[in-house]
């Protein structure tokens, strides 16, 4: 078939061309097949002679349905078709249908053009980023002692058997083989490998952020997939790149558990972390695909461009500021002021201008639907007018960076009555235009967050440092966009939210949450808790109030600032710091005398009813926020109105802390050091965490690697399961080691806590026993019948009833499978402590030349945590240890003229490197 | 691993106090021990001599060998030494002995227990051996003598 014979074909000699049953057939044909688009398009380039060209394209163009359109403009012939029957209806004689068809043609060649562009930029930064080296721990040593190196492996387990049951494609195939790593972790943690303590303090945050990855780009993926989704087109570009991101994490879980595990996971950060910019790149290419409709627009659509790609080539400055930024927090410096202040500034204005260019592209689209529907009322016009002026007015305040100017007209278009039911009176389609950028405003924050993120090697904990962040804050930002909040706000509608945004971010507001409802609760937790997760610095891409919001919520939740992280805080930093310290309850209830920390009791002392009176009115700003939220997201005009009070606020504090540094009362390095040492008392960060998890302080939780596990003491699951039930959770306990068990946490739309019991610390009733025994008891715990030996033996243990609490360390129970309590230590396998007492029991030949596993059992126990000052006992039948250990406290055995365990009944004590422990020789037979 | 040693037990009269005790020797002889008490007539499973806790004195030929293990008299208290004497890897015989030279120069394997023993203290391997060759009494004369006869070399 040929154009001319299927023109032929329509052709009659009477009545000459049929134009309508030619359009309409031309659809079907391409509607057939994409092969068939450059026969459509060459057919209707062949009746331009005839000037019929306009009707048969007109009839094709109104036969096709806009996803039809988009359908036909996915390939490049399908956007020549769309193109030439758009030429042919622009020319000759032209009626206000055929113009607004072209129109409509032009829109979904230019939309179609615009995502294979933008896609194509966008998957090929995503391999950029996949394809660039990305660091690995090197260098990074984990000083996680062997009983939580077992506590960890126990959270290891938990979050293994969720994510068997998870049915998100990819990741229950991967639990075989890490939970094989995981059994090969536990039995080498008895080795004394420090890589071992690595793999597995890495592990557990490793396999928790990959777990919250998916589950983050699942949600994503479902609101692309859904048909009724805004994103229309653009939701296959979306959903592809998103696809390619997901693919990294699922490449990186059977890693988790592996050395070198954080390489992967790093690469698959990198990658998510430029998800924001690849989407932006897809929307702006969009944007930027905006050919020419009616000449009375060209001057405006010009300033569109500009526009749009001014934005594109500022969000690569942002990028270059947020890496800047970035890199002086890798070398452990504050990066400058100024610096951040311009990145802030920046990426405001950028939000604003995206917002801006959302309202440009109502106005051009509303433009060309009233043009072609022939519309004479000049109002409507005039709106359209009055949208691109007020479009072109902000975008050149942003060009001169003037944030509070552009804000204000942004609020006033906003909130401009007529703008609101002039936008409602236009059909869907023109709507839709409005949804175009309603993603990418939040995206900007997105791509800010990701920027200032980039790989950090910093105090996320010294086990995990390394670890990238700057992804899961991207993955993090785009959920609450995507899936909580873009795609159902549309341009103009619900200014709102994005005060309220503004508001949490900038001001730190994350303690807000916990008075709002689940909803609010759900979404903001998780970018408040990875605000948390961030090394302090890096999480203050926002101003001093932000700063004080963000560690003020992380000390509340039990995260105190690191040695580190306070070694690299500026001045202003460490005086809001120390404020937080004298002005906090539990902070002052947790401190000991006041005494004893000179700087911080002046600070109290001198300026502690500032900081009292700033505080107070920060928590009742905070109090109307929160009802704001409860009142439905809040007001827009009350948000701003509670901005500028934030704003003084801020002055306030900053005035304060500038009075502090200049009156120069208090010694800043000597503050520095008196907060490292308050801080770094377990009892204060046990009680603030127990405070904030709402658990009786018996519990004494404790972080337990990443910011949703924890560790309890033993014997306190129950309490815990009960707490959370009450709560309306959804909680599971179960077993983990011995009698130690594990609470696992469900809590609507929120990420799923997990506690596991610690081993409580050795009093003065237990008694360390060693294999034998361990084995023999849980023989005879086992129902099976005891050889006579076996019974001597724990003939012998019985008679020592004054021991109610036996215990064994995880050396030897591992040998026993036993359910008896283990013991912690103080300290790793890799201490130089530790190795320098197990050098010395291998000198000893302590359990002869065969009993590797007596000197690990005995080397922990000289580094058991105990409640007092009594040494560690252990019991002991053999004489291949007694005997040795008897020479190691000054005797030998062959001088008692009579056996060790009748010499000294009591048992004796050894210390070695200052350290003691009991041994009491079980009597031999 | 498992269990850490075993006993052998056998009724012996102690060269201290002359009573006859049933006897607990303490070994991990066997490579996979069991808390179990070896007798007289019990297989020891072993293809390679002792699996732990022995030096070496001399080279085994043929099927017999014996070993020197220490026990503690349940009357007296005092440290004793046993001859464990094996054939074709079952007990033949458990008896009393005097740690002397003669009993070193007819035994294969010795108790690392017997570091305790020697002057220094804690030698271990051929220098203990030799320096028991050298410090104990030559043989039957060192039965009768009050503080040798429990293999002390003490006074």
């Amino acid at each position: 078939m040929t154009p001319a014979r299927i023109i032929a074909n329509y052709t009659s000699f009477w009545s000459g061309l049929d134009t309508r049953a030619l359009g309409q057939r031309l659809f079907e044909i391409a509607w057939m097949s994409e092969r068939h688009y450059d026969f459509v398009r060459r057919t209707i380039l062949a009746l331009a002679d005839s000037d019929l060209d306009d009707d048969v394209a007109s009839i094709f163009a109104l036969c096709a349905r806009d996803e039809q359109l988009q359908s036909f403009a996915r390939t490049s012939e399908g956007r020549g078709m769309l193109r030439q029957a758009a030429r042919s209806m622009a020319g000759g004689w032209v009626v206000g249908t055929e113009r607004r068809q072209a129109v409509r043609l032009t829109r979904a060649a230019d939309l179609g053009e615009g995502l294979e562009t933008g896609l194509s930029t966008a998957t090929a930064l995503l391999q950029d980023a996949a394809a660039s080296p990305v660091p690995n721990l090197s260098g990074s040593t984990a000083s996680l002692t062997v009983a939580e190196q077992r506590t960890r492996l126990d959270l290891i387990q938990a979050t293994l058997r969720r994510l068997l049951a998870n049915d998100a494609p990819g990741v229950a195939e991967a639990v075989p083989g890490l939970r094989s790593d995981a059994a090969s972790l536990r039995a080498s943690v008895n080795a004394s490998e420090t890589d071992v303590s690595l793999v597995i303090s890495v592990g557990l945050p490793l396999l928790r952020r990959i777990e919250d990855a998916i589950v983050r780009l699942d949600q994503q993926l479902a609101v692309y997939a859904d048909p009724t989704g805004a994103l229309g087109p653009k939701a296959g570009a979306y959903e592809s790149l998103t696809r390619l991101v997901r693919q990294q994490y699922l490449e990186a879980l059977p890693q988790a558990l592996r050395p070198g595990g954080a390489v992967a996971f790093n690469r698959a950060e990198a990658v998510a972390q430029r998800l924001p910019r690849a989407l932006m790149e897809v929307d702006l290419a969009v944007l930027g695909a905006r050919s020419p409709t009616y000449d009375i627009l060209s001057t405006r659509r010009g300033e569109f461009l500009d526009g749009v790609q001014w934005t594109q080539g500022q969000l690569s400055a942002l990028d270059t500021l947020g890496s800047e930024i970035a890199s002086y927090r890798e070398r452990g410096e504050a990066p400058p002021t100024e610096l951040v202040e311009r990145f802030q500034t920046r990426h405001q204005v950028l939000s604003l201008t995206v917002q801006a260019l959302g309202y440009m592209e109502v106005g051009l689209a509303a433009y060309e639907y009233l043009a072609g529907g022939g519309n004479v009322v000049l109002a409507g016009y005039k709106d359209c007018s009055s949208i691109l002026k007020h479009g072109r007015d902000m975008l050149a305040q942003a060009r001169a960076w003037e944030l509070d100017s552009l804000r204000a007209k942004l609020h006033s278009h906003q909130t401009d009555p007529g703008l609101a039911s002039f936008q409602r009176a236009l059909p869907a389609y023109v709507q839709y235009s409005s949804l175009v950028l309603s993603l990418s405003i939040t995206l900007v924050a997105a791509v800010a967050t990701a920027g200032v993120g980039s790989l950090v090697s910093g105090s996320l904990g010294a086990a995990t440092g390394g670890l990238a962040l700057a992804g899961t804050a991207a993955l993090e930002a785009l959920t609450f966009t995507v899936v909580h909040r873009g795609l159902s706000t549309q341009v103009g509608q619900d200014p709102s939210s994005s005060f309220l945004t503004d508001l949490i971010w900038n001001f730190g507001l994350f303690a807000v949450m916990r008075g709002a409802g689940g909803a609010i609760h759900g979404r903001l937790q998780g970018s408040a808790l990875q605000a948390l997760e961030a090394p302090i610095q890096m999480g203050a891409n926002i101003g001093l109030l932000g700063s004080y919001g963000v560690i003020r919520f992380r000390v509340e939740q039990g995260r105190l600032p690191s040695s580190d992280e306070l070694s690299q805080m500026t001045a202003e930093t460490l005086v809001m710091v120390a404020a937080i310290a004298v002005t906090t309850r539990g902070f002052s209830r947790a401190g000991q005398a006041w005494a004893r920390y000179r700087q911080l009791g002046i600070l109290r002392g001198q300026y502690g009813a500032q900081f009292y009176g700033l505080e107070s009115t920060r928590v009742s700003l905070e109090t109307e926020v929160r009802s704001a939220i409860a009142r439905g997201e809040g007001d827009a005009a009350v948000l701003s109105q509670l901005r500028a009070r934030f704003l003084e606020l801020e002055s306030g504090y900053r005035t304060l802390t500038e009075q502090v540094q200049a009156e120069g009362r208090i010694n800043l390095p000597a503050l520095r050091a008196e907060l490292e040492s308050y801080l770094g008392q377990s009892e204060t960060s046990t009680r603030l965490l127990a405070e904030s998890l709402g658990l009786p302080n018996e519990v004494q939780p404790q972080a337990g690697g990443t910011t949703t596990d924890f560790t309890i003491s033993a014997g306190h699951a129950e309490i815990v399961a009960s707490s959370y039930r009450l709560q309306g959770a959804e909680v599971t306990v179960a077993q983990s080691r011995g009698p130690l068990r594990t609470v696992e946490v469900v809590r609507d739309g929120q990420s799923t806590l997990v506690f596991a019991e610690r081993a409580p610390d050795l009093n003065p009733n237990s008694l360390v026993i060693d294999a034998n025994v361990a084995i023999a008891l849980q023989k005879q715990a086992n129902g099976q019948p005891l050889q006579s030996g076996e019974a001597a033996l724990l003939a012998r243990l019985s008679a020592l009833p004054q021991y109610s609490d036996l215990r064994v360390t995880d050396t030897a129970a591992s040998e026993a499978n036993t359910m008896l309590q283990r013991i912690e230590t103080t300290v790793s396998r890799s201490d130089p402590a530790w190795i320098a007492v197990h050098a010395q029991l291998e000198a000893a030949t302590v359990g002869r030349s065969k009993g590797a596993n007596d000197r690990l059992i005995i080397a922990d126990l000289f580094f058991a945590r105990t409640t007092g000052t009594e040494p560690p006992t252990f019991a002991t039948m053999d004489v291949g240890i007694i005997n040795p250990l008897f020479v190691l406290s000054g005797g030998n055995p062959a001088k008692l003229g009579s056996r060790v365990s009748q010499a000294r009944p009591d048992g004796f004590n050894v210390t070695l490197h200052g350290r003691t422990i009991r041994v009491l020789p079980l009597p031999s037979r | 691993m498992g269990y850490r040693f075993d006993w052998f037990v056998a009724d012996l009269k102690c060269l201290a106090c002359g009573e006859l005790t049933e006897a607990f020797l303490q070994t991990s002889v066997r490579p996979d021990p069991q808390l179990a008490e070896l007798r007289v007539g019990a297989h020891l499973g072993l293809s390679d001599g002792p699996s732990d806790g022995y030096y070496a004195i001399r080279p085994v030929e043929g099927d017999a060998w014996q070993l020197l293990e220490t026990w503690d008299c349940r009357s007296c208290g005092k440290r004793q030494w046993a001859a464990v004497h094996v054939r074709a890897d079952r007990i033949e015989s458990i008896e009393c002995v005097a740690l002397t030279r003669e009993a070193l120069d007819h035994a294969h394997y010795l108790s690392i227990e017997a570091q305790y023993h020697a002057e220094p203290p804690f030698l271990a391997g051929d220098e203990l051996i030799q320096a028991l060759r050298v410090q104990l009494p030559a043989g039957e004369a060192a039965e009768h003598q009050d503080g040798v006869n429990d293999g002390s070399l003490e006074p």
